[in-house]
């Protein structure tokens, strides 16, 4: 079970799922007096970042 | 095994020259050029000497075994003659020549030539800035770094390459990649983790010049434009005249669609259920697509030919280059990359279980250069055609993109950038077993067009049979009904090929025949999907990349918010592409003749650009007596493009020189034998030789000046006349502990 969470966790890390949690608490931990972005203007200001360079290949 | 108990001789040679060697045996990592670290308990190099020297032969036993295999497999893929190899022994060669590459030649460069430190802080730990640099498990890195550099071209490229027979490709694709492709990725990408994660443009800029930077940008527009072109001419003759695949094709735009809604407004960046729910869509389209093709009604709606599909995805590309990224662009790439990741692991799952045996002969008789899917000898041409699985130039993008940003440590660069292309190279290896599961007069059949062995069936299989591959026309419309599809003459590009050997291959596990129309048709989409993928994505890169070099010359343009800029780069692109497309449906030959060595040499042309910039990283970092590692494929990379290039435009041969067909066709007009209404397009195919013929002559020019600029630096820092300063980052400590 234990390690089925783990995997589970993997493919969310992997999948990116988990990004927007890390980031909150980057926020809370270096930034404690800033509020952080919403859930979905991080989502779409990740996704211009994304894709405004090489990202996937032949 | 864990890797750590597999340390050899090196260790022990290690802690002689390098008292400093203090670091765990796994990471292969000279631990610290710290003072602080300096010295090493004594206590615990005794130890370490002593386990050494008890592990030492059992490691030794394991090595030795493994090398063996290898070697031994790759003699009897080799040497086998008259009768068929089976699978197993390619794929033993090649995990064999994986592991000892890995285990000992990364290692090497690991240790002895970057020097990878642990105790050197990455930027990912030094920025942390929780959104671009996080430092994140070596794993996850190693999955999205994956599903980064794999595309397209290491299924096609080993599918065409095939026509030679299995040997050449595969003996390139495991060699090239072990000491090349995968140093070239290692290598950028632990300059850039070095230089704060920029890319591969800057760091030429920064570390040999000008010239070189500027033309890394230009290498990059071009590959883009003909690398977008060939892969679309590779969906448009795998859709031509296929209602099952193109209407499998056109509903993935819609539950693209409607994931990228999901992820927009009802649940943000939620990408895993999002996903899950758009495979199972797609799922049912490909089973869904079958019922489309036997109804009368619905069958023509999803029929086109070459041309139509070659407009149709131009005017796709358009729309979807910009169009928001979160609406078709973002969902559609999670999508392709879980059915990628999927059928690369149910395909390796699928030859382990079906073990098949080649049809194809190690070399067959078109090593003299008289093929018909593409024409030119072994040397230069199977280096070119296999592309990808053995070096990609287009990978040091990758490597100097996002991935820097998220390494954790030094170390890790080795797994994420070495070990990804070995299991790239892997899929290569795949690909080439799929495409010579099949017979080799049905795989001619498939991929020969039109141009050389006609449309009559009997006619075709006839002359296939009389190049010693015997085939039917029945055996021919026996697979066209197997699989579901009208006809499988002169379906070009590889794609169809690969398809229907995967589809053996799937089948034979899951299924049998019954289900080989459904798994032809899901290795078809499988392919599709990524592609179009990449014409969202290319499309949108090369406009940035076109707007970065505009705005030099008239600021607003360079400006990516700027609504009428976005829609001219985005047609120049997007038109550059499409012409090239055009003229591929529109050439007699099938395209794929001229385009896909274009592309090989152009994606070639950006290696050699990237090894060019590592051996002046090298040499500036004082390893010149190791600069060999990355100076020797450069220099195998410059021959192999150079004589392409030099015989793409001058060999006489009409099929493999533009210019040559230029003429011929020139002739043919001038001695009145082109009949009036084909004179426009015949005068239409003199003028798409000779641009092919420019194209190539800049690719080679492109090669030459940055490999003329390097040297010049190269020279410079020998002989003293110039200092020798890195542009890397400063030097912090790093305080995050080891995973």
């Amino acid at each position: 079970m234990k390690n089925l969470m783990r995997w589970f966790q993997f493919f969310r890390q992997v999948l990116g799922d988990g990004d927007y949690d890390r980031y909150c608490e980057h926020m809370k931990r270096k930034h404690p007096g800033m509020k952080p972005m919403s859930a979905r203007r991080f989502y779409l200001s990740r996704l211009e970042e994304k894709y405004s360079r090489p990202q996937r290949c032949c | 095994m864990r890797e750590g108990e597999l340390s050899t001789s090196l260790d022990a040679e290690l802690l002689t020259h390098y008292p400093a060697y203090a670091g765990d045996p796994a990471s292969g990592v000279l631990h610290s050029a710290e003072p602080d670290n300096r010295i090493l308990p004594q206590q615990h190099r005794v130890h370490e000497e002593l386990m050494n020297g008890l592990h030492r032969t059992g490691r030794v036993v394991v090595w030795s075994c493994i090398s063996l295999l290898g070697a031994g497999a790759l003699a009897a893929v080799a040497l086998h003659r008259d009768e068929p190899v089976n699978a197993t022994w390619l794929i033993v060669a090649s995990v064999c020549t994986y592991l000892v590459g890995y285990r000992f030649y990364s290692r090497f460069v690991a240790l002895k030539v970057v020097v990878l430190d642990d105790a050197r802080a990455t930027p990912a730990e030094r920025i942390d800035d929780g959104r671009d640099f996080v430092p994140t498990n070596k794993w996850v890195v190693f999955g999205h770094h994956f599903a980064a550099i794999a595309g397209p071209g290491p299924l096609v490229g080993p599918t065409l390459a095939a026509q030679l027979g299995y040997l050449p490709g595969t003996l390139w694709i495991i060699v090239g990649a072990v000491l090349a492709g995968c140093v070239q990725d290692f290598i950028i990408l632990f300059a850039s983790i070095r230089r704060n994660g920029k890319s591969l443009g800057q760091i030429a800029k920064e570390e040999v010049g000008p010239i070189g930077g500027i033309t890394a940008s230009l290498a990059i527009i071009s590959i883009l434009v003909i690398l977008l072109a060939v892969i679309a001419l590779v969906v448009t003759n795998a859709l031509k005249a296929s209602p099952w695949g193109t209407f499998t094709l056109a509903m993935t735009i819609p539950i693209a669609m409607l994931m990228g809604l999901y992820l927009r407004f009802w649940r943000p960046g939620k990408v895993g259920e999002t996903s899950l729910l758009g495979v199972v869509l797609v799922m049912v389209s490909v089973i869904g697509g079958q019922y489309v093709a036997r109804s009368p009604l619905l069958a023509p709606m999803f029929t086109y030919d070459a041309r139509q599909l070659a407009l149709m995805i131009i005017a796709y590309g358009f729309a979807a280059s910009v169009l928001p990224v979160w609406l078709l662009l973002a969902p559609r790439d999670y999508l392709s990359t879980f059915v990628k990741l999927g059928t690369v692991f149910l395909l390796a799952i699928g030859i382990l279980f079906v073990r098949p045996t080649l049809a194809m002969p190690a070399l067959s008789r078109f090593i003299d250069g008289t093929g018909p899917v593409f024409a030119g000898s072994i040397f230069p041409f199977a280096f070119i055609t296999v592309a990808c699985g053995a070096i990609s130039g287009f990978h040091s993008l990758i490597s100097s993109g996002t991935t820097p940003k998220l390494i954790r440590k030094e170390s890790q660069a080795r797994m994420v950038g070495y070990g990804s292309m070995l299991l790239e190279s892997f899929v290569a290896i795949m690909a080439m077993i799929a495409a010579c599961v099949l017979q080799p007069g049905v795989y001619f059949a498939i991929n020969s067009p039109a141009g050389i062995v006609g449309t009559d069936p009997a006619a075709a299989t006839a002359m296939i049979t009389s190049w010693g591959y015997p085939v039917s026309p029945d055996e021919m419309q026996g697979l066209a009904d197997t699989v579901g599809e009208a006809t499988m003459f002169a379906r070009t590009g590889g794609a169809p090929s690969l398809a229907v050997g995967i589809a053996h291959i799937f089948s034979g596990t899951l299924g049998g025949k019954r289900l080989m129309a459904v798994w032809y048709h899901f290795a078809i989409m499988f392919e599709a999907l990524f592609i179009l993928t990449i014409l969202d994505a290319g499309s949108r890169v090369g406009r940035f990349v076109l707007q970065d070099f505009l705005g030099l010359i008239w600021k607003p343009l360079g400006r990516t918010s700027w609504y009428p800029s976005v829609l001219i780069t985005g047609s120049l692109i997007v038109a550059a592409w499409g012409y090239f497309l055009y003229q591929g449906v529109m050439d007699p030959l099938g395209g794929i003749n001229s385009l896909w060595p274009l592309f090989g040499i152009a994606n070639q042309l950006l290696a050699s650009v990237a090894l060019c910039v590592a051996t002046t990283i090298l040499i500036k970092m004082g390893k010149v007596r190791h600069a060999w590692i990355t100076l020797v494929p450069m220099i195998w990379l410059v021959l192999v493009t150079q004589t392409a290039a030099y015989q793409k435009m001058f060999h006489r041969d009409p099929r493999i020189g533009f210019l040559a067909e230029a003429n011929r066709l020139t002739g043919l007009i001038e001695a009145g034998e082109v009949a009036p209404e084909s004179l426009a397009s015949t005068q239409r195919l003199v003028f798409n030789n000779q641009l092919d013929a420019a194209v190539t002559a800049l690719f080679a020019v492109l090669v030459i000046v940055v490999l003329v600029d390097s040297v010049r630096v190269w020279l410079a820092i020998l002989q003293g006349r110039r200092l020798s300063v890195l542009q890397e980052a400063e030097y912090v400590t790093s305080a995050l502990p080891a995973e």
